[in-house]
């Protein structure tokens, strides 16, 4: 049974970036605004069951290397990630995948505007 | 004894100096200096007995001996039973002690293999050679590559292990990384008997002691820096082996390197994967084989390092705690095909012989 929760205005989130808000399963969901997109994950680490959503939100550093003898250059990219503050595992914002490891991931939810508000689907 | 093909993949050709220096050029003032005062010239790790004090009694060849000479090679796989060895150096694995002098190792590699191949090697014998590089210096280290990289007599390039500075996963050694991988070298990174040394400085009282975590930090430090800054990732064609530290440190290393990746996996940005998953593709020499009490968790473990097919046997022969292969028919859950692969299949498959 899908649950469809209104979260805020979106002025209201553009301008905070973040909102926790409680399922009624009793789950939280950290919803995001970044760059103009909105992403919705779980607040709950699959490592420790930490609050992943209190974490910091930055960008994914990727490296490229241009052959040997060449230092490993490290540069931000553009994907959003979030990363929970108990032991710093990384999240795509995007897809909730670990940047580690794929096969890790903190659930992810559908978030819709409707008539300038914002609403998760869970 | 067994009937399978059985290569030793790391054994150890103590070497003489004096003859040695027979191929260093006539002016450089080292070819004296190696004849006339050959103790001086590589340092030794300044420990008590190796031999326990006369417990250990073995002196078919060996330190009891003092070096050997080429014809110790037949005899050594003869006592060890070995179709083919793969030999590497005795005195090269102090080159870290050497500090910045990267004459003597650069000296000392190039004379070492052109006398492993004038007076050592004969591959029709099953006689081979590591070719040790000095990596101190990379540039030299690739033209000994390039000079002597494609004779048949050398199995594969070799890196000791023993405190180098920075350690291997630096871009500095690249260079060497690209050629092995280009002339289809395999690397061997071998635990360095100097490294022993600091733990004797920093005050164990025992070799016992020292000889347990020396051995082990040499290869777990170097493997971590080569993991995590990505040289298998940067050159996915070399192969990667590491000698003489035993296995079961490699399952631990694996989950260590893990959980810290997995809370800081943007500070290794290069890396595709976990580290465990490129560990398991490079490949252990099985000397000296840990003796877990329980084949349970030796199985498991062993499992966890990627399997049989990662394992190579080696003796250390004639070094005190030499394994014979009768350490690899001994365990108890491999099958008769993963002993065949342990013993040998897989370092002719690795290095080609
Ligand atoms: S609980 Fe989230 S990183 Fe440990």
């Amino acid at each position: 049974m899908t649950e469809k929760i209104k979260v805020c205005h979106r002025k209201e989130l553009e301008l905070d970036t973040r909102k926790v808000i409680s399922a009624k399963s009793g789950n939280e969901i950290g919803v995001f605004s970044v760059d103009g997109k909105y992403y919705a994950v779980e607040n709950a680490c699959p490592h420790r069951g930490g609050p992943v959503c209190n974490g910091q939100i930055q960008k994914e550093i990727k490296a490229e290397w241009r052959g040997p003898g060449n230092r490993i250059e490290e540069t931000i990219s553009s994907i959003p990630t979030i990363a929970c503050p108990w032991h710093g595992w990384e999240f795509k914002l995007e897809t909730g995948e670990h940047i580690g490891d794929s096969q890790i991931y903190v659930k992810t939810y559908e978030v819709v505007v409707e008539d300038d508000n914002v609403y998760v689907i869970c | 004894m067994t009937n399978h093909y059985i290569v030793d993949s790391d054994a150890h050709y103590l070497e003489s100096l004096p003859e040695l220096a027979e191929y260093i050029p006539d002016n450089n003032p080292f070819k004296q200096r190696f004849k006339r005062s050959p103790g001086k010239m590589f340092p030794s790790s300044g420990y008590p007995d190796h031999y326990m004090y006369g417990r250990i009694q073995r002196d078919e060849v060996g330190y009891l001996k003092g070096q050997m000479v080429p014809e110790d090679i037949p005899t050594a796989m003869e006592i060890v039973g070995a179709d083919a060895i793969v030999v590497i150096t005795q005195k090269m694995l102090a080159f870290a002690r050497l500090g910045g002098d990267d004459e003597r190792p650069e000296l000392i590699s190039n004379a070492y293999a052109d006398y492993m191949l004038d007076r050592v090697v004969n591959p029709k014998e099953g006689i081979y050679a590591l070719l040790v590089l000095p990596y101190q210096d990379p540039e030299r280290a690739v033209e000994l590559i390039d000079r002597c990289g494609s004779e048949k007599g050398f199995a594969g390039a070799c890196m000791i292990c023993g405190g180098p500075e920075p350690p291997f996963g630096n871009r500095k050694y690249d260079g060497i990384y690209e050629a092995c991988q280009d002339a289809k070298l395999p690397l061997v990174f071998h635990a360095g008997g100097a490294s022993l040394d600091y733990f004797y400085i920093k005050g164990y009282e025992k070799f016992i002691e020292t000889h347990t975590l020396g051995f082990l930090w040499s290869n777990m430090s170097q493997l971590v820096s080569i993991v995590i800054q990505g040289v298998a990732e940067k050159f996915p064609g070399l192969k990667i082996v590491f000698q003489e530290s035993g296995i079961l440190y490699v399952p631990s290393l694996m989950a260590r390197l893990d959980a810290e990746y997995l809370k800081r996996a943007s500070e290794a940005p290069i890396l595709t994967k976990r580290p465990s998953e490129y560990m398991s593709k490079f490949y252990y020499g099985t000397q000296p084989l840990d003796e877990p009490k329980s084949a349970e968790y030796f199985q498991r473990a062993i499992e966890e390092l990627g399997g049989a097919s990662q394992l190579l046997y080696s003796s250390d022969y004639p070094h005190w705690d030499y394994d014979p292969p009768s350490a690899i028919t001994s365990i108890p859950f491999l099958t008769e095909k993963e002993k065949e692969l342990i013993l040998g299949k897989n370092a002719q498959k690795v290095f080609g012989i």
